[in-house]
């Protein structure tokens, strides 16, 4: 029964952390948005519009950061069996699938006044379009097999193969040109970002760093509990069926 | 009340401003409630399993199952989530 | 050797040989991927007239005028070694400007001008309000970053060769 000791002790943990982290993230959000809305300049080229990058990169590095979730977990998960990695793996993708579309969305509303274009097929707007196909991909595969095991075996493939796309991501702005600017904040030379608009920046980052662990955990409880309640249920049919035979 | 109207027009840009918040809002709102959702569907569907089986245990060890009326109730839905188990 | 190790092992090589097939792959689109042409790209390989082509680099300062009274507007992209001359009629996003990063969407007509049928600006990675950019101005630490001239330009050698010498991979198919 050590399988079940670990979600058990997962369980307990994530009911001691929730309300804590939920604080956290609401707090987090309140401040950055404060400061991302209210008590930040506007930029000297991009005026006004900065403030979108209070939303697209936070929601960008999220994106990220849950498929490296997702590709860690899988990688435990095929090689040790471990039952939480499962479990992080399906919860973490539909989120990481929204903070993609965030991205997406508020990079295209940002990129209409300031680049003179809603879309272009430069190298790293394609391979963050990938990005969030393969989180579709990683849903939808989970779910297409009866066995729920071989469908989060198959997904569990499919992010690992995935993984590919993130030092893409990371790096199509170095390796080739593209209409989108190279990093400002991640760059040799330290940020190239004024402070008085990288506090807001970190801080929404924050938010959306918590919101991401609380709804992890979240979905991931949820799953727990419906497992252990359709382990139940099987147990009672067998015995059931086992008492009325005999 | 000019200070609003400013604060709103950002800068001639509140058609690209606005909406990007909006749709993160969305899209986070969204996320949070289906994820509480999910806590409480899961606890309550669990509580009243295990609410159940407790009643069956308390009563009589071999009771026929039709005497009984809460074990017939609780065991409606199992059949219909047992499929999940055929294939595993 | 356990199962779990074998089953790690095989993990582990089965993504190296995936990245390296990933990175084979990359390496030859690699000139493909390009998003735009410098103007010495292309006045050394210039391409056919009435092939549409991607053009990037800077505004030159105090090139841009206007050629009638039509909307016609004249202004020069260079990557500060070769210049290419742009006329264009139409709508211009918020931050073109002098001096500013562009990447310009057209081609050569017959009598070797380019004609742009779409302009987009490009920015560069700094972000800071107004005053302190004028306080950088007029104390003179303020730097030019080359990343709005592209990669290939400056800084980056590597990405820059493949580059050369392949003007027709800049076609918009």
């Amino acid at each position: 029964m050590h399988r079940f000791a670990n979600p058990g002790r997962f369980l307990r943990l994530a009911d001691r952390l929730q309300p804590w982290l939920v604080t956290a993230t609401m707090i987090a959000f309140a401040a950055g948005l404060y400061y991302a809305l209210f008590h930040s300049p506007a930029d000297y080229q991009q005026g006004e519009t900065v403030r979108i990058m209070y939303i697209h990169v936070p929601a960008a590095w999220m994106a990220l950061f849950a498929y490296c979730t997702i590709a860690l977990a899988s990688a435990c998960a095929l090689i040790w069996r471990h039952p939480l990695a499962d479990v992080a793996a399906e919860a973490a993708s539909p989120l990481g699938a929204g903070f993609t579309l965030i991205a997406l969305v508020s990079g295209s509303l940002w990129g209409k006044p300031m680049w003179g274009t809603f879309w272009v097929w430069d190298a790293r707007l394609t391979s963050f379009l990938l990005l969030f196909f393969l989180y579709l991909g990683h849903i939808a595969l989970g779910q297409a097999f009866d066995d729920r095991q071989r469908g989060r075996r198959a997904a569990a493939i499919l992010a690992l193969v995935g993984a590919i796309n993130v030092p893409i991501i990371k790096f199509s702005v170095d390796w080739w040109n593209t209409l989108h600017q190279p990093a400002s904040i991640m760059r040799m030379g330290g940020p190239a970002i004024d402070p008085s608009m990288l506090v807001p920046l970190l801080l929404m980052a924050v938010a959306f760093q918590l919101f991401f662990f609380a709804a992890l955990i979240a979905r991931m409880k949820a799953e727990l509990l419906s497992a252990r309640l359709r382990t139940a249920m099987f147990n009672r049919l067998r015995a059931g069926t086992a008492g009325s035979a005999g | 009340m000019e200070g609003v109207s400013t604060f709103l027009a950002m800068g001639g840009y509140a058609a690209y401003v606005w909406p990007a918040y909006g749709v993160a809002a969305i899209i986070l709102i969204a996320f949070a409630i289906d994820s509480w959702r999910r806590v409480r569907v899961a606890a309550a569907d669990l509580r009243r399993m295990e609410a159940s089986n407790t009643a069956t245990k308390s009563g009589p060890a071999m009771r026929s199952r039709s005497a009984a009326p809460k074990p017939t109730q609780a065991a409606t839905p199992a059949t219909g989530s047992s499929d999940e188990f055929a294939g595993s | 050797m356990t199962r779990k190790t074998r089953r790690l092992y095989l993990i582990v090589v089965s993504l190296l040989l995936l990245g390296a097939a990933a990175g084979l792959v990359l390496n030859a689109l690699s000139d493909k991927i390009v998003f735009f042409f410098s103007p010495t790209e292309m006045v050394t390989k210039p391409p056919s007239a009435g092939k549409v082509v991607r053009l990037g680099g800077l505004v030159e300062s105090g090139s841009l005028h206007k050629l009638d009274n039509a909307g016609t507007i004249s202004f020069t992209v260079t990557d500060l070694k070769q210049s290419v001359n742009v006329n264009y009629r139409g709508i211009l996003p918020d931050l073109f400007r002098e001096g500013q990063g562009v990447v310009v969407q057209g081609s050569f007509n017959n009598t070797g001008q380019f004609v742009a049928i779409d302009v987009l600006a490009k920015h560069d990675e700094k972000y800071m309000p107004p005053e302190v950019a004028k306080a950088l101005k007029a104390s003179g630490r303020w730097e030019e970053t080359a990343s709005q001239i592209g990669n290939g330009q400056v800084g980056n050698g590597q990405a820059g060769n493949n580059q050369v010498g392949n003007n027709q991979n800049g076609s918009i198919q």
